[in-house]
């Protein structure tokens, strides 16, 4: 699992930084994924249902957060996702709007 | 067949027996105008046929045989549409349209636990959202009724309300051509994926961007006669302003008072922003949402909570919005439009990523449709 102090995890901070370099600085915090969409949603889309349990234990979620402040004094958190593959691999990002 | 669903004893306690009258009637007229609404018409029927129903009202539901129910719970009023749904498709009336009038203190928001369950990313408690009326199950996540509500505000005077019915009315019977100009305004940071979303209806008209625009900066004339507006910027929960954004700079962007005196008579409008639908505790001066529908828009797509997206290409939010806007442009009515954008989003993302994740779940349940959702543009072509 990559950690912060791993240089895969530098590696990530590196590419988040790439995309939102107002994310300079900001530790990333491990998050708890939750368990996979429910079979019912599948169901209903009549899709078969994918492997999410084995590739949610393959990825890791990281979020960086960050208070910010508007130009009218407004104080918000800013907050990117990054999802890691266990190899420390950026998969994808979010972030808040 | 358009269902109009809303509560009897709750409208009259906010708006008073005058007030609730004034709405009553304004709910039949909409009624007649969908019975009159050419473009709905089906087969050898002519127009949409309605039923108004009032959820905590024996007399309004004696005819389906079924029992008035607390208008405070929405797990019980989601029962009562799931057996109203089954009785009127038993006399082969089955409803495609959902209507809900009034906000959350008419006809409650359903409270969902947040899909992404871990506070440290995101702190929402719970979602505010409309997926359990639009669902015939209790997986609410995907979908299955093209539903709409149209929101009242704080204020126990009846204006809102009205306004927007007159809109809905005004939607059924105005189907003259009209130009489809369109507007795009974006926190400068996601301007890339932004404007992917704003070309699918834009036809090579400029995304708008803050920085460098602010609220001041800002032309009205911009909205001045669009039909179809984008939006992409960010939101607070407790702020009417939306800000943009450029590495750490957040100007204000957008406020309210901008829609004053503009024609947006029957705009679509639809925003990514944060909290852009949250309407709990507010009226027109302090959403923006409301603020729109006061003025004549006749559709509001945005968000209840925190929402999410990417800077280069479409994700979350943005893609819901893509396929919401698309449908729209090709004169889906609104209902059937954000009803299909869940769906094809929730399609794409198992597709792409292998499965639906927490905030993927998340965006289908926050993102909800004020206004009627048998409403479409006027289209030229016809």
């Amino acid at each position: 699992m990559p950690t912060a102090k791993t240089p895969s995890m530098e590696k990530i901070k590196r590419q988040v930084v790439k995309l939102y370099p107002d994310m300079t600085g900001v530790e990333p915090t491990l998050v708890t994924r939750q368990q996979p969409a429910p079979p019912a949603i599948y169901k209903k889309l009549n899709m078969p249902q994918p492997h999410g349990i084995a590739i949610e234990q393959s990825q890791y979620v990281y979020v960086f957060k960050k208070t910010v402040q508007t130009a009218d004094g407004t104080s918000f958190q800013r907050i990117v996702r990054a999802v890691v593959s266990k190899e420390g691999r950026l998969i994808r990002t979010t972030t808040s709007k | 067949m358009e269902l109009i669903l809303s509560s009897k004893q709750r409208l009259q306690a906010k708006y008073g027996q005058k007030g609730f009258q004034a709405l009553h009637a304004k709910m039949e007229e909409l009624q007649a105008a969908l019975s009159q609404d050419a473009l709905l018409s089906t087969g050898t029927e002519k127009g949409l046929p309605s039923a108004l129903i009032y959820v905590d009202d024996e007399t309004s539901l004696a005819p389906y045989r079924l029992r008035p129910v607390n208008p405070a719970k929405p797990q019980a009023i989601k029962t009562l549409i799931d057996r109203l749904e089954r009785r009127l498709a038993a006399q082969k009336q089955a409803p495609h349209y959902f209507l809900l009038v009034g906000g959350d203190d008419i006809i409650p928001f359903h409270r969902l636990p947040n899909p992404i369950t871990d506070a440290t990313w995101d702190d929402d408690g719970e979602v505010y959202s409309d997926s359990g009326y639009a669902s015939r199950d209790a997986e609410y996540v995907v979908p299955e009724r093209a539903l709409g509500r149209l929101p009242d505000g704080q204020s126990s005077d009846p204006a809102l309300l009205l306004a927007q019915l007159d809109t809905a009315i005004a939607g059924h019977k105005q189907r003259a051509a009209a130009s489809l100009r369109t507007m795009g305004y974006s926190a400068r940071i996601w301007r890339t994926a932004a404007n992917q979303v704003y070309q699918t209806i834009a036809g090579g008209r400029r995304l708008r961007t803050s920085p460098p625009q602010t609220a001041v900066s800002f032309r009205r004339a911009w909205l001045d006669g669009a039909r179809l507006l984008y939006f992409n910027l960010h939101g607070l929960v407790d702020k009417e302003m939306w800000y943009g954004q450029q590495g750490e700079d957040y100007p204000l962007a957008f406020s309210p008072n901008l829609v004053d005196g503009v024609n947006v008579r029957g705009a679509v409008i639809a925003s990514e922003a944060c909290y852009g639908a949250y309407t709990i505790g507010k009226d027109p001066p302090t959403s923006i949402a409301l603020r729109f529908l006061r003025c004549g828009a006749a559709c509001f797509l945005g968000s209840t909570c925190r929402s999410y997206g990417q800077p280069k290409e479409p994700g979350e939010a943005d893609l819901l919005v893509l396929y919401f806007l698309q449908y729209v442009f090709h004169r889906l009515p609104v209902g059937d439009a954000l009803l299909k954008a869940k769906i094809d989003y929730a399609k794409r993302q198992i597709r792409h990523q292998g499965l639906l994740d927490e905030d993927d779940q998340k965006t289908l349940l926050e993102f909800v449709l004020y206004g009627d959702p048998s409403f479409c543009l006027p289209d030229q072509r016809r």
